[in-house]
């Protein structure tokens, strides 16, 4: 089992990632979980679908050093961290987190860090689209 | 000054119609002297590129990197993953 798992993915995040099941080690008593679905709705708009666009090899590096970054609150945590880009519909996943350290306050703290992290730097936009037939390109979220 | 690729992404990409460009940059700049030069080619898109941040290999900069022919030197919109 890799300890430090980061991927951009195509497409909306396969089942296995949502879960946590790899991440068990003997030394860590507490697993956190962040899922990231896509809404339908967004400003009081019906939203249809959403693309995601990336800027890969950044994002990639990026994820990296955002675990690098939560290994402060445990240097010995275990993260996997997966965001799906391109289409995506309502309901599906389009980012997953998992942390697991060896207190809970650490595996909390990790996993809100990351997501909070990606939310401010990972290169990925959102495109909404809407029941009304328009599109936006969302500015931060 | 080289002459180097500038990538665009998401409405950055949309609002210039394209995807790159190539832009003769000093050897060393920061991101203010990026950000000019991409606006000098489409200043009718200057506010929005002004909102923009800089990435050079991959990395976020702020102030003078070195650039070589071979930077790859993204222009980065406000993100909005997650």
């Amino acid at each position: 089992m890799s300890r430090h798992v980061h991927r951009i993915i195509d497409g909306p995040l396969p089942t296995a990632l949502l879960t946590p099941a790899a991440l068990t080690a003997p030394e860590h008593g507490a697993i956190a979980s962040f899922i990231g679905v896509v809404r339908n709705h967004h400003n009081g708009r019906g939203v249809t679908h959403l693309v995601y666009d990336c800027y890969r090899p950044m994002a990639e590096k990026l994820l990296a050093d955002l675990i690098a970054e939560a290994m402060r609150f445990d240097a010995d945590l275990i993260a996997h961290v997966h965001h799906g880009i391109g289409h995506m519909i309502p309901g599906q996943p389009s980012v997953a987190i998992h942390v697991a350290t060896a207190h809970r306050v650490a595996a909390f703290d990790a996993c809100r860090h990351l997501i909070e992290r990606i939310k401010e730097d990972l290169p990925v936009w959102k495109q909404e689209f809407y029941d009304d037939g328009t599109s936006l390109w969302l500015k931060g979220s | 000054m080289p002459e180097v690729t500038v990538l665009y992404f998401a409405q950055a990409r949309d609002r210039l119609g394209r995807d790159c460009d190539t832009l003769v940059l000093p050897a060393s700049a920061d991101a203010a002297a990026v950000l000019a030069a991409i606006s000098a080619r489409h200043p009718a898109n200057s506010a929005l590129i002004a909102r923009c941040r800089v990435a050079v290999d991959c990395q976020f900069i702020a102030g003078p990197v070195p650039l070589s022919p071979q930077s790859e030197i993204a222009l980065i919109p406000p993100v909005s993953g997650g």
